[in-house]
């Protein structure tokens, strides 16, 4: 066999492997990058960008772990180095914010502008450490040493995050159910008990 | 709400989540993909991911410019650079805009720093506010945890228009309150960053300070923002308090590490030590009100 053909016989190996790997994997990928970004669009592009430097590297992949931890890794840390871009930081030119009043708006629900379900919300409104593990323990039903694995943090931390997760969306939740009882009795509801 | 009750509302969660994420379809990502694959084009990367933003960034850079470089555009006390920073995890995020000022004892330009929080009423109100001198460029805010607390600390910094020199700031944030931990001007081709837990100070000697602020927690606890740290041979290591109220011991074991700038410690929450030989080592941390609640920094010192 000559050199062009065993070139393109691997090439397509290599394509027949990803496609096995993006049915395998694709959704929730999509779905932990979308935890890390609440933005579909950026996390579709996340998808985008595991899935080529996955192509790129299954020749040097050893196989020291699974695919699903490679793979959970690589999109961990895009995001990461996404959420360290200058472009998230939001270094905002002022004429941009001419009220604050806004921006604060914004900021409470900058990232996707539906989601579905208002405790859903809630869990989606908790600071990314917190929220990840519990999206990953709670949706995706991972174990907490599986989450470790994947977030590359040590287990004890994972069960510490999880529960102070669980402190805080307690929290939330019970202000949001008394913001609501409030609004129900149709007495004002000062801005700083909203819920979200 | 008990746990029960809470476990119910996950589960709920759960099923909104479930609903959520049904309709999203991977095709479209899957087809790009494999045209990106066919094309051999690998080398996007961010700039990929990041190509709706491009044009917004660009507009935001060339306001900056614009703000930076037009004749006597400075000379009015406009903000021109904005970034939230959550200095709290339970409250809305705070703000930072940084405001061009001219010192009038002064030559060249400064920044104002202004930190501001939302007051109980939800208006916004000045927390902090600092003086960069001779700065114009504002660096990003950066947030470093102190954890089990839901506080974090700011670095705020700037540039000169050379880029020589940096200024910075390490602010504590308690209800509203700021405290400068750290403060720095005119720091020799300097570098700062934050990583796990601690903020690291480079000069342009080469000089490494690694700096890991504590406090103490409303039970009375000792709180350090990391526990472990690794340094390398001549690197220094700054622990500094968050406040002066509380009064700490610090007890090395001396093995890889030596305590330096003791000076006096009765008016400084502060401690600096040197890497000066390969081991481990430890720092215990006591607060002299309450000596059972202190906690122990362990050390890993590298050639």
């Amino acid at each position: 066999m000559g050199k062009v053909e065993e070139s393109k016989l691997q090439d397509d190996l290599r394509t027949r492997q990803l496609e096995y790997l993006v049915q395998r994997f694709g959704k929730k990928i999509l779905k932990l990058a979308y935890y890390h970004l609440r933005d579909r669009q950026q996390a579709e592009d996340i998808v985008q960008e595991v899935f080529c430097r996955v192509y790129q590297n299954l020749d040097s992949f050893r196989q020291e772990s699974s695919y699903y931890t490679w793979i959970y890794r690589i999109t961990v840390n895009l995001c990461k180095d996404y959420l360290r871009s200058a472009y998230y930081r939001r270094i905002i030119p002022w004429s941009d914010f001419r009220y604050l009043d806004n921006l604060r708006k914004s900021e409470e629900r900058m990232f996707e502008a539906v989601e579905g379900g208002d405790v859903f919300r809630k869990v989606m409104d908790l600071p990314l450490k917190y929220r990840t593990v519990t999206a990953l323990y709670y949706f995706e039903e991972m174990t907490t040493q599986e989450i470790s694995q994947v977030l590359n943090i040590k287990e004890n931390a994972v069960r510490t995050r999880l529960t102070r997760a669980r402190k805080i969306l307690r929290d939330l939740l019970m202000r949001g159910e008394t913001s609501h009882g409030r609004q129900q009795t149709g007495r004002t509801t000062p801005r700083s008990q909203k819920s979200s | 709400m008990d746990d029960n009750r809470l476990e119910e509302l996950l589960q709920e969660a759960k099923n909104q989540a479930d609903r959520f994420f049904a309709g999203w379809d991977l095709d479209p990502s899957r087809q790009k993909v494999k045209s990106r694959i066919q094309a051999g084009d690998f080398k996007k990367g961010f700039s990929l991911l990041a190509r709706r933003e491009w044009a917004k960034l660009g507009l935001a850079l060339a306001c900056l410019l614009l703000a930076l470089f037009l004749p006597y555009r400075l000379q009015q006390a406009k903000p021109y650079a904005l970034q939230t920073v959550t200095l709290d995890e339970r409250q809305p995020a705070q703000l930072v805009n940084f405001v061009p000022v001219s010192n009038p004892a002064r030559t060249g330009q400064g920044l104002l720093a202004v930190l501001w929080g939302l007051n109980p009423e939800g208006q916004y109100q000045v927390i902090y506010s600092s003086m960069f001198n001779d700065s114009v460029f504002p660096h990003p805010v950066s947030t470093l945890d102190f954890p089990g607390t839901p506080y974090r600390m700011a670095l705020i910094s700037s540039e000169d228009s050379e880029q020589k020199y940096l200024h910075y700031r390490l602010v504590g944030y308690t209800d509203q309150n700021v405290n400068t931990i750290l403060a720095a001007d005119y720091v020799p081709g300097g570098k700062l960053d934050i990583e796990e837990g601690k903020m690291v100070e480079e000069r342009e000697d080469g000089s490494v300070t690694h700096i890991i602020p504590y406090q103490i927690d409303d039970k009375g606890d000792l709180v350090l923002s990391a526990d472990n740290i690794q340094l390398q041979i001549g690197e220094e290591l700054l622990l500094i308090g968050f406040d002066l109220s509380n009064q700490v011991s610090f007890m090395a074991r001396e093995d890889a590490i030596r305590k330096i700038d003791a000076g006096n410690e009765a008016d400084k929450p502060e401690a600096r030590f040197t890497a000066n030989s390969v081991g481990e080592d430890c720092v215990r941390l006591t607060p002299n009100a309450n000596p059972a609640k202190g906690k122990t920094l362990y050390i890993r010192v590298v050639k």
